[in-house]
C-alpha cells in the first residue's frame, strides 16, 4: 500500500467517501510504467483535441484570458499602459479578427469615433461599455471596461500637477484649517 | 459569504503545515510544483486549504496534483462550503491565463472519479479527468465569480 492509500484509509475512518471527494484530490496508487502509459495515452488525445479546436473555443479561451488578466490588474495598485482602455479594446478587436470598420458597425460607432478611442483622443462612455459587454457574449462585464478607464483617470487625477495648479487659480473663498 | 484569498504558499507555510493536525499529506513533497494556500481575509495565519499544481506548457494544461482541506472544514462539522471548489476554480483561472483554454487535469483514485464528474463536471480524458473551455469557465463563475 503506498503512502496516499494509507492516508485514504485513515480518512475513511473519519469521513464518508463523498466527504473525502469534496475536500481532497489526490492520485491513486500507480506503478511507474502504468503512470507513463497513462501519460502517453493522454498526450495523444490532447494533441488530437488541440488540432480539432473550434473557432468558438479559441475565442472563449482568449476572451477568458483577457478578462482574468484584467481582473489581476484591478487588484494591483496603479495604472499600467498595457491595460488602458484603448490598448485592451485594440486587443479585443484583434482577438475577434474583425477590421476596425466591421467592429465599429457591430457596436454602432462611427469609424472616426472608434479611431479616436483607439488613439486615446476620446474616452468611452457608459453606453459603450454595455455594448462591449453584449458584444463579447457577456464574458467581459461592462464594469471591467469601465474600470480600465477609471484606473487611468485615477492616475491622471493623482499626477496632473499642471491642471491642479491651473484650476487652483479659479477657486475663491478656499476653506483653511489651522494645523 | 466570506472573503477568501488564494496565494502562493511559502516554504515557511509548508513547514507550519507539517506539524498541523488538520493536514495529513506530505506537502514538502509538493514544493517542486506550484503550491497555493487558501485563507480567510480576517485570519491570514490560518491556512484552510492547499493546492499543488503542475504546469505542462507543451500540452497546454495545468494538472492538479493534490488538494487538501483542513480537517475541521471536512464533513458534518465544517463551517464553510466550497473551499475545494474555490481551489479548483483558481486552477481553471490559471489555465485560462496561461492560454490553455482553461484545461485542468487530474488523476484521482478510481473510487472517487464519479464524484469529481458529478460535482465539478470533469470528464474522462483517457484515464485522466479534465475540464476545459465552457466547463472550466463554469467552475470559475461558480466558485470565484466576477468581482
Amino acid at each position: 500500500m503506498n503512502k496516499y492509500d494509507t492516508i485514504y484509509e485513515h480518512l475513511l475512518e473519519e469521513f464518508t467517501v463523498e466527504e473525502i471527494a469534496g475536500a481532497y484530490i489526490f492520485s491513486g496508487d500507480l506503478e511507474k510504467n502504468e503512470q507513463t502509459e497513462i501519460e502517453e495515452e493522454f498526450r495523444k488525445l490532447r494533441a488530437k483535441a488541440l488540432l480539432e479546436r473550434t473557432e468558438e473555443q479559441r475565442l472563449l479561451s482568449e476572451l477568458m484570458r483577457m478578462k482574468l488578466l484584467m481582473r489581476d490588474y484591478f487588484e494591483r495598485s496603479g495604472f499600467e499602459e498595457a491595460f488602458s482602455f484603448s490598448k485592451q479594446l485594440e486587443q479585443y478587436i484583434k482577438i475577434l479578427g474583425r477590421s476596425h470598420k466591421e467592429f465599429a458597425e457591430d457596436v454602432d460607432l462611427h469609424p472616426t469615433k472608434l479611431s479616436r478611442l483607439l488613439n486615446d483622443r476620446e474616452n468611452p462612455n457608459v453606453e459603450l461599455t454595455y455594448r462591449l459587454e453584449t458584444h463579447c457574449g457577456n464574458i467581459i462585464p461592462a464594469v471591467y471596461w469601465w474600470k480600465l478607464l477609471a484606473k487611468r483617470m485615477e492616475e491622471n487625477v493623482r499626477t496632473d500637477d499642471e491642471m491642479r495648479q491651473t484650476e487652483k487659480q479659479r477657486v475663491r473663498n478656499q476653506l483653511r484649517f489651522s494645523a | 459569504m466570506v472573503e477568501v484569498f488564494i496565494e502562493e504558499a511559502t516554504s515557511k507555510d509548508i513547514a507550519k503545515i507539517r506539524k498541523h493536525p488538520g493536514f495529513s499529506f506530505d506537502w514538502e513533497q509538493e514544493l517542486g510544483h506550484e503550491v497555493y494556500k487558501l485563507y480567510l481575509k480576517e485570519d491570514e495565519n490560518e491556512i484552510l486549504g492547499l493546492l499543488s499544481l503542475k504546469d505542462y506548457p507543451e500540452e497546454l494544461r495545468v494538472h492538479i496534483n493534490l488538494i487538501e482541506i483542513t480537517k475541521t472544514q471536512v464533513g458534518k462539522e465544517k463551517t464553510l462550503d466550497n473551499i475545494a471548489g474555490c481551489l479548483i476554480g483558481f486552477a481553471c483561472a490559471s489555465a485560462f491565463k496561461r492560454g490553455y483554454g482553461g484545461f485542468v487535469s487530474l488523476l484521482p483514485k478510481t473510487r472517487l472519479i464519479h464524484h469529481y464528474q458529478d460535482k465539478y463536471g470533469f470528464r474522462q480524458y483517457g484515464r485522466l479527468l479534465a475540464v476545459e473551455y465552457e466547463s472550466s469557465k463554469q467552475l470559475i463563475d461558480k466558485y470565484i465569480g466576477d468581482e
